[in-house]
């Protein structure tokens, strides 16, 4: 039996990474490039990812392996797509408990390296960490700084807040 | 630079948008909590509030309130869903200048009315009916009616809701008893009614054509089920 074909990959910081294809694959971005440049012994660079993210990266891939891949033509807006995109699995949830500084590195890499259903994971764990939150609890969890002056928050409050009695 | 600021417009726009999914897919039934979501996000700093703004699916449902500005706001909604299926949502009203109100509101919105998803609204609005006519609502799939405000929940009500809605496959009554005048439901899947007291005549006449196409029925009374896919009841 021969040996699953595998792709070196480098991160940002030069680190060398060996996996099996099929695993790298899961990248939109990488499967397009081996299909335009064809199999080779070179090292693929990503350039916007460095290792210990990339290895992040890749144990999500390892573990996704052989999952069905996302259609390409998927509606976003479509709400069936959507409520599967919401609903986080439990592998996926704990994978998923980093810091602050490496969720939004994962997003970011999951982005540049076009792995939609990672993508998908890293902004609903965000979309969590917003629900239920005022404005205030929001700022203070991202250490966002609050840019507008009174006088703007106030006309957004009168444009935007619907009852009365809130 | 906070650690979130490092996510392009376009992510923090998928976040936002998930967020209002989620909160829409709590909603039963449905709540102004997507409105009171959509504000904490607006006010949270000026790159959120444009993100915010530049996101059409947090736009698509409008709920008109008993606000001085639910006119203009139901503009915002239609400006800034960007074409998306608008799901409008008529929240419970107090008195004759929340009336006023929402009638304005609905003079925004139903020049677009071919582009509601799903309909909630108070069937005692007669300002509302009114104005809603003989609408046609070609892609309505959702039409929920309930009680005018919580004191309202024990009277009968004529409706006289007699949109054309050719798509509409559900239909979701929270009220004592009301009638309809006419019935243009040919697709109508699913029904239920949360105060089906005496309902049997209206039912039937209800469901006319319908009555093929209609997969699921659900009766209650004082939030028991009564009747499940028309078990019990006679024709």
């Amino acid at each position: 039996m021969s040996a699953a074909p595998q792709v070196t990959l480098e991160s940002s910081d030069g680190e060398k990474f060996k996996v099996d294809k099929e695993v790298a694959e899961r990248s939109v971005l990488i499967k397009n490039m081996i299909e335009d440049v064809g199999e080779s012994d070179n090292p693929i660079p990503l350039p916007n990812v460095n290792a210990s993210v990339l290895k992040k990266v890749l144990e999500y891939c390892e573990h996704h392996r052989g999952d069905p891949l996302p259609a390409a033509d998927a509606d976003p807006s479509n709400d069936d797509n959507r409520k599967r995109a919401t609903e986080i699995s439990d592998w996926d949830q704990k994978f998923i408990q980093v810091d602050q500084e490496m969720l939004f590195e994962i997003i970011l890499a999951a982005n540049y390296m076009d792995i939609k259903p990672l993508l998908d994971v890293g902004c609903k764990t965000v979309a969590n960490m917003i629900k239920g939150k005022t404005p205030e609890e929001i700022r203070k969890l991202f250490n966002i700084v609050n840019d507008f002056t009174p006088e703007e928050e106030a006309q957004i409050k009168k444009e935007n807040e619907w009852a009365e009695d809130r | 630079m906070a650690s979130i600021d490092k996510l392009p417009p376009e992510i923090l726009s998928t976040i936002f948008s998930l967020l209002f999914q989620s909160v829409k897919e709590d909603r039963t039934p449905p709540t102004d909590s997507q409105a009171h979501e959509l504000l904490d996000v607006l006010l949270v700093c000026r790159r959120w509030n444009k993100v915010a703004c530049q996101t059409p699916p947090i736009w698509a449902t409008a709920y008109v309130g008993k606000d001085q500005d639910a006119w203009p706001r139901a503009w915002r909604c239609i400006e800034r869903s960007g074409g998306l299926p608008l799901d409008v949502n008529f929240m419970s009203l107090q008195d004759d200048e929340d009336l006023d109100r929402a009638a304005m509101a609905l003079k925004a919105l139903l020049p677009h009315a071919s582009r509601w998803r799903s309909l909630s609204l108070p069937y005692m609005m007669e300002e509302v009916n009114e104005q809603l006519g003989d609408a046609s609502l070609p892609n309505l799939v959702e039409l929920t009616l309930h009680p005018i405000s919580e004191e309202d929940e024990n009277y009968s009500n004529d409706v006289r809701i007699c949109v054309d809605a050719p798509h509409l496959k559900t239909l979701l009554i929270k009220s004592y008893e009301v009638y309809f005048h006419d019935n243009r439901w040919p697709r109508l899947k699913s029904l239920e009614a949360r105060e089906a007291w005496g309902c049997e005549a209206w039912l039937w006449g209800l469901l006319g054509s319908s009555q093929e196409t209609l997969e699921k029925l659900v009766l209650r009374r004082d939030g028991e089920v009564i009747d499940v896919n028309n078990q019990g009841l006679e024709d």
